[in-house]
C-alpha cells in the first residue's frame, strides 16, 4: 500500500465534514441557494434532455416487451413487426403526451387561470424531501410561491425560482400543509402528511359529519397561500370517532406526484409575503 | 491524471440520478448512482482515492437537491471513508465485499440524511422512511453495483497504482 493515503483520506474527511457542518449550520444564510439557482441553471437543459429521452426509452421498452411472442416469425417479419411498433410506440408515446397536455388545458379552462406550462426536468436525488425542478422561471412569469397544478389539481408550490427553471415542492412534502375544504360542504381542515400517510385534518368537525370516498377537497384560500378552489385531493377513507377533536381523514392527491411530465404555474396569484 | 476523468462521470450520474432514476423507481425506492459509483471506488481501489470524489459528488448533489445544504457531503465523506477503511482492513477488494459495503453504505447514508433532516428541523418518519424507503433502495444499489463494480475493476487494471509517494 502505498504510504500517506490514510492520512490524505482522514485530511480529506475532517476537511469536508468541516465544510458540511458549517453548511448545514449557516448554508441558508451563505446565500447556498444563489448557488443552487445557479447549478439549476446550468444541469437544467441536461436534465431536461435526459427526462425527454427516458421518456422515449420507457415507450420502446414496452414496445420490445410487446413483440417477445413474435419469435417464430422469420427475420424480415419481425424487422418489419418491429419497425411497426417502434413507430406506433412513438405514436403512442405522442398521444400520451397530448393526452396530458389537453388535460391541463382542460384544468387551466375550468379554473379560468391564467398559468404557464412547464416540463416537469427533475425530481429530488433523493426521495426524502418531496420537491421537483421544472422547465419555467422568471423569464416565463414563475414567481416563488405561485400555486403548481397537474392534470386534474393542485400539485405543490414553487419554493425557488431562477431564470428558467423552478424548484417546486409537492403536497406530499411534510413541510407543505395546504388549508382545505370539502367542495360540497366548505367544511374547512388541513391536507398534511401524518404518519407516513396524506390526510385531511378537520379540527370542530359536526357529529354528524360524512365524507364519502371520492368526495373532493380544493384549496379554502385561509392563511393566503394559495387561491381558493383549486382541486387538492380526494377522499380515500374516513370513519367518524367520536372520542376525538380532530377528525382524520385520509386523501390523495389527484395527480400521480412521481410522474408528472408537465405541469402548469398559475401566474395569477402570488402569495403576499412573496411578492 | 486519467482518473480525473471520472468527475464528469459523477457529474452525469448526478444528471441521470434527478432526472431518470426517479421515473425507474419502485416505489419510494430510488437506486444511488453518484454515492454507488463512489463508494464502489474506495472498494475496489482503496487509499483514499474516492474521498476528493465524495466532496466532488456530495456538493454536487447539495447543489441538485432541496435537502438541507451540507447533508449529501457529509453522508458522502462519511460511508466513502468507511469504505475505504474497510478496504484497508480487507486488505483489497471481493465482489461479496463490495456488496456488503455498498448494502451497508446505502443505509448509513440515508440515515446520516435522515438525521440532518431532523436536525435542521424538519419532521421524519423514520419507521416509515427506513422500511419503505432505505431498505429497497439499499436492495436497488446491489443491481446498480454489478455494471459499476465489472467497470471499476476494469478501470483499475486499466490505470495501475503509482509506486511514488505523493506525501
Amino acid at each position: 500500500m502505498r504510504r500517506g493515503s490514510q492520512p490524505r483520506a482522514t485530511s480529506y474527511l475532517l476537511i469536508a465534514v468541516a465544510l458540511a457542518i458549517v453548511l448545514i449550520g449557516v448554508g441558508e444564510t451563505l446565500r447556498f441557494s444563489s448557488a443552487r439557482d445557479v447549478a439549476a441553471g446550468v444541469f437544467a437543459p441536461f436534465q431536461a434532455a435526459v427526462m425527454s429521452a427516458s421518456n422515449g426509452v420507457g415507450g420502446f421498452v414496452a414496445m420490445l416487451t410487446s413483440i417477445g411472442n413474435t419469435a417464430d416469425e422469420n427475420r424480415r417479419l419481425k424487422q418489419h413487426v418491429a419497425d411497426l411498433e417502434r413507430q406506433l410506440a412513438g405514436r403512442q408515446q405522442q398521444d400520451l403526451t397530448d393526452q396530458k397536455l389537453k388535460a391541463l388545458l382542460g384544468v387551466r379552462d375550468s379554473l379560468q387561470i391564467h398559468t404557464v406550462t412547464a416540463q416537469v426536468i427533475g425530481l429530488d436525488p433523493e426521495a426524502l424531501t418531496q420537491t421537483m425542478t421544472i422547465h419555467a422561471g422568471t423569464s416565463q412569469g414563475v414567481r416563488k410561491g405561485m400555486s403548481v397544478l397537474g392534470q386534474r389539481g393542485l400539485v405543490g408550490k414553487v419554493i425557488s425560482v431562477q431564470s428558467n427553471t423552478a424548484a417546486v415542492r409537492l403536497i406530499s412534502d411534510p413541510q407543505l400543509p395546504v388549508n382545505a375544504e370539502v367542495a360540497t360542504t366548505h367544511l374547512g381542515g388541513t391536507i398534511k402528511i401524518k404518519d407516513g400517510q396524506l390526510v385531511d385534518e378537520i379540527l370542530g368537525a359536526p357529529t354528524d359529519l360524512k365524507l364519502n370516498q371520492g368526495e373532493t377537497l380544493v384549496t379554502s384560500g385561509l392563511g393566503g397561500n394559495y387561491p381558493k378552489g383549486l382541486p387538492v385531493a380526494e377522499v380515500v377513507r374516513f370513519q367518524y370517532r367520536p372520542a376525538e377533536i380532530t377528525q382524520v381523514a385520509r386523501v390523495a392527491p389527484l395527480d400521480d406526484l412521481m410522474h408528472l411530465e408537465y405541469v402548469l404555474v398559475d401566474t395569477d396569484f402570488v402569495p403576499e409575503g412573496t411578492r | 491524471m486519467s482518473l480525473w476523468l471520472a468527475y464528469p462521470v459523477i457529474t452525469l450520474l448526478a444528471i441521470l440520478q434527478t432526472s431518470l432514476v426517479p421515473q425507474v423507481s419502485l416505489g419510494a425506492a430510488r437506486p444511488q448512482l453518484v454515492m454507488t459509483w463512489i463508494v464502489c471506488w474506495a472498494v475496489v481501489r482503496g487509499r483514499g482515492e474516492a474521498m476528493s470524489w465524495a466532496i466532488f459528488g456530495g456538493l454536487l448533489l447539495d447543489l441538485l437537491s432541496q435537502m438541507p445544504p451540507g447533508a449529501h457531503l457529509l453522508a458522502m465523506v462519511a460511508v466513502t471513508f468507511l469504505a475505504d477503511l474497510g478496504h484497508r482492513v480487507m486488505q483489497g477488494s471481493t465482489a461479496l465485499f463490495a456488496l456488503a459495503a455498498i448494502f451497508a453504505a446505502s443505509l448509513a447514508y440515508g440515515t446520516i440524511l435522515l438525521v440532518v433532516l431532523e436536525v435542521t428541523g424538519h419532521s421524519v418518519q423514520l419507521a416509515d422512511t427506513v422500511i419503505l424507503d432505505l431498505l429497497p433502495g439499499a436492495v436497488f444499489n446491489l443491481a446498480v453495483l454489478v455494471p459499476i463494480f465489472l467497470i471499476q475493476r476494469v478501470l483499475d487494471q486499466r490505470f495501475p497504482v503509482s509506486v511514488l509517494p505523493e506525501w
